[in-house]
């Protein structure tokens, strides 16, 4: 007789129509070649949503799930993913998020969460222990993250319920707008806050006391001992649990070494005398009260603070990360410390993606100066470099769409198409995704994981610390083909690199685990071979570390077919804004650093090599997907003649 | 009295993870399974304090040299200790049903 029970899994997938307000259980099992997560997620959007249907159009579907690592002990086992079609480029978005929702939608009893259609009035979706009905939200319509999670916990009579949700920002369907959870994270990308608004969703609050079931218990146990073992001794996660990721704003040497994005990304050159206002040693001294860590994570790298006074005191938030510094700092040339704690505060509060809204500020700042923007146009906020009141300010608009929000409201691309006069060309975004990001003029590799992903852009997909932490070289040789991977300035073998961490962080994804707590930080943690052995030991299946590596392939595939069918991306589409090939670096270590065409076309071509997919137009060849069997995607591929043959 | 083994909880220095929820709903079922789990985490959002209470259901872990909540408490917010406890004698159970 076949085993009732999913090991691993919690074996379900809820789907809910919100037009027609039905809420439907069906099984996991047929999309289990693409694990969990991720993966499965963009298998669903990739099959459910045909390329007419725009992000926030209510036939639109969005994925929310997680892996069969989630919910378990596996260090960082903690994360859920949201897939959907991208408000800002209009190919897929894959947004990553921590806190304790993934472990609790397992104990509630499902791995994913597809949603489609709109509901007539705001609506909130409850699940517990396998069950799910979608509420009355229309008396938390307008509420802030923060005091959405109080009213729901306070109405269920439950502090344990964890909760996603979106803010006045996802209500407004700004294109920034995110998802949060547990207050102080975020799935930032691809507006997938404005996708639930447009669904009229306040919320997804979960609960649940089913067990996640382990195929070899005593194996996983003893496995995850060693694991946890290895996070303490690794000096990467030291860092974070010391500063949380703002713990790598000063890596790199003394302020003024580590290059930041400054000014609207014109230069990666911040002195030290302005970067030292906002270094983490600062804020762990002034401000830190706490730690608070995702579900099972030993690295907490949540960090909390409180400010007592001042201008924006009294407050106490939670989760500053090191690009919100950089977006609210350098990108605004602002040194003011509590402006910065301020508007995370109003980031998570009003659920807006903290790049997003950094690079829209960027551009508007800078039209300011070009006088391109007036204060008649931004209702009498001056928009000039280093003021950080007006950031605040500025943050509020947008979310509520109030005067000059409104137009940044619309993402950084589609406001300067509207306000023109050349402003497009310093419009910061990579395929119509807002970018806020550092070190892209000087490390080569980490530039071109940027300027691929698959979401638009962002570093957490493809972008190698290996130009950071150092390679063996035999070691860099035989996986990429190249010894120069561990050099900042070197284009060699930088495409083979990108392509294989574009592939792992796709299992990485699926799994539900956090990419913090991977290879992606240090060689000493969880990479393809641990996770291989974990997902065995959880779920009884075998794999090898080749056949995990195949399905991220599968999986980064699919998403490359999406973005080709929905939103028509070629090779021009993984270049990088002409900033970063025009405009050297300033000063400090990095002075003169620039993206040279010729290198980065040298790495785009060994990257479409490595990946198998045609140089020319960067689309998918058949070879590719014959390979990897995805039969389906080559169909359709082939059916929009964009498939090379 | 009688000196007993018990767990010491540190709360200032818990971060919340609940993987001591894990390990103990995990000794009991041999499952990821917090809500069997002998020890419970709660955090207050609005000030970020966390407190941790073991109920009695908890044995300290008898067949083990560590208990497992401390084995994955990275933080080391937990530890073992011992506590005094009173301990009813005959007499004073006999007095208390008198009473």
């Amino acid at each position: 007789m076949k085993d009732q029970y999913h090991y691993g899994w919690a074996g379900k997938i809820l789907r809910v129509n919100l037009s027609e307000r039905t809420c439907q259980i069906e099984a996991i099992d047929p999309y289990l070649p693409f694990i969990g997560g991720r993966g499965i997620a963009d298998w669903i959007v990739f099959n459910e949503q045909s390329p007419d249907v725009k992000a926030m159009d209510p036939r639109s579907v969005i994925a929310i799930g997680t892996g069969p690592l989630a919910g378990t002990l596996v260090p960082g086992g903690c994360r859920t993913n949201i897939s959907s079609k991208s408000v800002g480029t209009g190919g897929i978005s894959t947004s990553n998020v921590g806190g304790h929702l993934a472990a609790e939608m397992k104990f509630a009893g499902f791995d994913q969460i597809v949603i489609q259609g709109k509901a007539a009035e705001p609506v909130y979706l409850l699940i517990q222990n396998g069950r799910a009905e979608i509420r009355d939200a229309r008396d938390l319509w307008g509420q802030t993250t923060w005091k959405t999670e109080e009213i729901i916990r306070g109405k269920l009579h439950d502090d344990r319920i964890r909760m996603a949700c979106i803010g006045p920002a996802g209500e407004h369907l700004c294109a920034e707008a995110c998802v949060i959870v547990d207050r102080g994270r975020a799935a930032g990308w691809g507006g997938c806050g404005a996708v639930f608004g447009s669904k009229n969703l306040k919320a997804i609050a979960v609960r649940g006391n089913m067990p996640v079931r382990m195929a070899d218990p005593d194996g996983f146990w003893a496995y995850n001992l060693e694991l946890l073992n290895r996070v303490n001794r690794s000096r990467a996660s030291g860092i974070l649990t010391r500063y949380g990721t703002h713990g790598a704003y000063g890596v790199g040497g003394p302020d003024g070494r580590t290059p930041q994005g400054v000014r609207n990304h014109r230069d990666e050159y911040w002195p030290g005398d302005k970067g030292m206002h906002l270094r983490e040693v600062v804020f762990r001294e002034k401000w830190e009260t706490g730690r608070a860590a995702c579900f099972a994570c030993p690295s907490a790298c949540t960090h909390l603070y409180h400010l007592p006074g001042g201008k924006y005191g009294p407050l106490t938030l939670e989760g500053v990360h090191t690009n919100t510094v950089r977006a609210l700092g350098s990108n605004l040339d602002i040194t003011d410390a509590e402006a910065v704690l301020r508007g995370q505060a109003l980031i998570n509060q009003m659920g807006l993606n903290t790049d997003g809204v950094g690079s829209v500020m960027g551009w508007a700042f800078e039209a300011y100066e070009r006088g391109l923007l007036t204060k008649e146009d931004t209702g009498g906020l001056e928009l000039t470099w280093g003021n950080g009141e007006a950031m605040v300010k500025l943050l509020e608009q947008i979310a509520y769409r109030r005067g000059i929000g409104d137009l940044l409201a619309k993402g950084v691309k589609e406001a300067a198409r509207t306000l023109g006069q050349g402003s497009e060309e310093f419009a910061m975004h990579v395929k119509g995704q807002e970018m806020n990001e550092q070190s892209v003029r000087s490390h080569k590799g980490w530039a071109l994981g940027i300027f691929t992903s698959t979401r638009g852009s962002g570093h957490l997909n493809g972008a190698s610390l290996i130009e950071r932490l150092g390679m063996d070289k035999e070691k860099a040789k035989s996986l990429f083909g190249s010894e120069a991977v561990s050099r900042p300035e070197a284009y060699e073998g930088k495409g083979a690199v990108t392509a294989w961490f574009e592939n792992f962080k796709a299992v990485v994804d699926s799994m539900g685990v956090c990419y913090y707590c991977t290879t992606w930080i240090d060689m000493d943690l969880l990479g393809l071979d641990e996770m291989a052995k974990l997902f065995q030991l959880a779920t009884g299946q075998k794999t090898s570390p080749p056949e995990l590596f195949r399905v991220g392939e599968r999986i980064y595939n699919v998403e490359k077919a999406f973005n080709t069918l929905h939103a028509g991306f070629t090779r021009k589409d993984d270049l990088p804004p002409k900033r970063f090939m025009e405009m050297p670096t300033s000063g400090g270590p990095y002075a003169g650093a620039r993206l040279e065409p010729e290198g980065y076309n040298r790495m785009l071509d060994d990257y479409y090599s490595t990946h198998g997919w045609d140089p020319v137009t960067s689309w998918q060849t058949a070879g590719c997907l014959d390979r990897l069997g995805l039969d389906e995607v080559k169909r359709r591929l082939a059916q929009a003649k964009r498939l090379k043959e | 009295m009688a000196i007993i083994e018990t767990i010491l909880v540190h709360s200032q220095l818990c971060t919340g993870c609940r993987a001591c929820e894990l390990a103990c709903g995990f000794r009991w079922t041999k499952q990821m399974n917090p809500s069997q789990a002998s020890i419970g985490v709660r955090r207050d959002d609005h000030t970020g304090m966390i407190s941790v209470k073991i109920q009695a259901s908890c044995d300290v872990c008898r067949e083990r040299e560590i208990p497992m909540c401390i084995q994955v408490c990275n933080p080391r917010a937990l530890s073992l200790g011992r506590k005094l406890v009173q301990t009813l004698t005959q007499a004073d159970k006999s007095s208390g049903e008198e009473s």
